[in-house]
């Protein structure tokens, strides 16, 4: 079978649902080894996060059953969440670098980032310079409206220091 | 006599010219947000709520305003003239806006969309001015078990108001309810969910939830559109021409609908907004199907009718007066905006609830007068003197509009604590909140549950340790008596007897 393929197969309500009952897995036997429910007659940090977690699990099961029972599965489209990923691995990168080459370098590197994400047309050749005056223009008005209007410390890298 | 004293100090505060520029301003943000389809009011101040940590707590709190307003309202302008309601609340006038537009009457449904708007905001404020002093009073008289029983109740009618998506609903406020669970304990020196992760000990800001929720989410799912899906909407946007006198319906349409269709409209959307979880756009279907089964022409209805133009735009803007009620008396957001007011509040140290509404009245008047004057004087004036531009201004280029909500969102939620792991925090919050959002979970009952979660636990452990443990308590209090019995109530209208009619008809066939 292809990936393609299999990718088709999978339905989202069951996986989400499995990756829910995963994760409250987690989250239950975290309380657990945290602390006991009740201790010496009081109410434990625990005891409220523990019936929080079995109601999950009682709706995750739920949502597991109907996602069984749907016939049709809503296969991934691949080019469609291709670009959220690039997304979200751009801005992880961002995070990462923030601190360390401050907020210009980072910023401005993350904005013409995500220009070119959301510019997908064949003539992008010609808009290099546009987007370049539209990042730093963007960069410049946050950084004025953070730094001078609001008076906020953006910091300008600890690699610079 | 003390809280008339209370409102007008609020309005002479209000037009301190200081503070009403943040009112102004507060409106041509939310209009913007409300009118480009994707961009929302809770998302315009999900964006501002950052900002609001070096503003005076007035200011902020009448900028809120002004965006919810014009939010709410702005939605119909796309709404009407491409069939693309630019806010979810603005759904059902595109139903009968769009098909008036087609049949070269939409100026006539601009008109009627800006007037029942105006008469939904303003009498909504009216009634939230008079309303909420009276809400704060019955407040007081609450004790700790009541509240739990309070905060059960609003958990089940944001659940239930999900309609077709009462799982999901569920499982949206139980993860929000689980994220605030990680942290020091609420009544203890003890932490817990940290996994062993330092930077977890204080737990999860509020702000991270609200920007990643609202913001990265909207990023996220921006990103899949291609440019030519966007630029083909925008040329649609550019080819529509308004003029001025378009905003201003004409006194035979307003005599045809009928007044009582507008007070209608204005009761049923501040009630809808009462309640927790339903907001503008459950209000404006309630109020449109309202208004077709009273309807002398129902069959007119999803042809292009004023009539549920002037319903639903009436309602979805009376929802604003309504959704500060709860969240002013108990603490309680009517819907996510009002969550997002209520992170504004909680940001700058205040705690709503009855004791905001009678010690600190004056910080919270002038939002009553900002809610009135941007209905009834904004509102209609804005519309008058910019209202044909603002077509021009919903087609700004995606490019420019996304990568600066990116960049906002991101510096925003560092500068609450001057933490990249904030910022960590709010990717992967936004990352989970894409997710949902794309297999139809309500993101707001994450967000809700995610606020309302520490007082429901501290209230419960209190009301059992009052109690010796015994959970009998709930059951002999009045008060908890009262919002079990308000429980119980709307879960059977809402969840059992709507079954019950889905059943019927099938069993008829």
């Amino acid at each position: 079978m292809t990936k393609k393929k299999i990718l088709e197969k999978i339905n989202p309500t069951t996986l989400l649902s499995i990756i829910l009952i995963i994760a409250n897995s987690i989250y239950f036997i975290e309380g657990i080894r945290t602390a006991p429910l009740i201790k010496n007659d009081e109410i434990g940090i625990t005891f409220f996060p523990f019936f929080v977690s079995l109601l999950l699990f009682i709706t995750a099961g739920c949502l597991l059953y109907t996602g069984m029972r749907e016939k049709t599965s809503t296969s991934f489209s691949l080019f469609k969440i291709s670009r959220p990923i690039v997304i979200i691995v751009t801005t992880l990168i961002y995070v990462a670098i923030f601190k360390k080459v401050g907020y210009f370098l980072s910023s401005i590197l993350y904005v013409f980032s995500l220009m070119l994400l959301f510019d997908d047309q064949k003539d992008l050749k010609n808009k290099k310079l546009l987007n370049i005056i539209f990042t730093i223009g963007i960069v410049l008005i946050i950084y004025l409206l953070y730094q001078k209007v609001f008076g906020v410390r953006l910091p300008i890298g600890e690699v610079f220091l | 006599m003390e809280n008339l004293t209370g409102i007008i100090q609020g309005f002479v505060t209000l037009f301190d010219p200081g503070v009403f520029i943040y009112v102004v301003l507060g409106f041509f943000v939310g209009t913007f947000f409300g009118a480009v389809p994707g961009l929302t009011a809770t998302l315009a101040i999900a964006l501002i709520l950052p900002m609001t940590y070096s503003m005076d707590i007035v200011n902020a709190l009448v900028m809120c305003m002004g965006i919810y307003m014009a939010g709410m309202y702005a939605g119909s302008i796309t709404a009407i003239t491409i069939n693309i309601p630019g806010a979810p609340s603005a759904m059902m006038t595109a139903i009968e806006g769009n098909k008036m537009m087609q049949k070269g009457q939409g100026a006539k449904a601009l008109g009627q969309a800006a007037f029942a708007s105006m008469i939904g905001g303003t009498v909504g404020s009216i009634l939230l001015m008079l309303a909420a002093p009276l809400a704060a009073k019955l407040a007081l008289l609450i004790r700790t078990p009541g509240k739990f029983s309070l905060i059960l109740f609003s958990f089940v009618v944001v659940v239930l108001a999900q309609r077709k998506t009462v799982i999901k609903g569920a499982i949206a406020t139980i993860l929000g309810i689980m994220l605030a669970t990680i942290g020091i304990d609420i009544m203890r020196a003890a932490s817990r969910f940290t996994f062993g992760i330092d930077a977890l000990v204080q737990g999860i800001d509020l702000m991270p939830v609200i920007i990643g929720t609202f913001a990265i989410s909207e990023l996220l799912i921006q990103s899949e559109k291609s440019s030519s899906e966007y630029q083909l909407a925008n040329k649609d946007i550019l080819n529509q021409k308004i003029k001025r006198k378009d905003f201003l319906p004409s006194i035979k349409d307003i005599k045809e609908i009928g007044i009582m269709t507008y007070i209608k409209g204005t009761l049923i959307g501040f009630f809808v907004g009462v309640l927790p979880g339903a907001g503008g756009s459950v209000a404006a279907f309630i109020s449109y199907s309202e208004a077709m089964r009273s309807s002398k022409n129902p069959d007119k209805f999803g042809t292009g009718t004023l009539e549920g133009i002037a319903a639903a735009e009436s309602a979805n803007n009376a929802v604003c007066g309504g959704a500060m009620v709860p969240m002013l008396a108990f603490g309680i957001p009517g819907d996510s905006v009002a969550a997002i007011v209520l992170g504004v509040l909680i940001i700058n140290g205040l705690q709503p609830g009855p004791r905001l509404m009678t010690t600190q009245f004056h910080l919270v008047a002038p939002m009553f007068a900002a809610l009135f004057v941007s209905a009834l004087i904004i509102l209609p004036l804005t519309l008058y003197l910019l209202g044909p531009y603002f077509i021009k201004i919903v087609s700004i280029n995606r490019k420019i509009l996304y990568s600066s909500i990116a960049l906002v969102a991101l510096v925003g939620s560092y500068v609450s604590t001057y933490s990249s792991f904030q910022m960590l925090v709010t990717l992967i919050i936004g990352v989970i909140a894409y997710v949902l959002r794309k297999q139809d979970f309500p993101t707001v009952s994450l967000l809700l549950g995610f606020i309302l979660a520490p007082l429901f636990e501290k209230y419960l452990r209190r009301s059992l340790y009052i109690s010796d443990g015994s959970p009998l308590i709930f059951l002999t209090e009045w008060d908890s008596i009262f919002f079990l019995i308000l429980t119980a109530v709307f879960y059977y209208f809402l969840a059992i007897r709507k079954t019950i009619e889905v059943k019927t008809p099938k069993k008829s066939n």
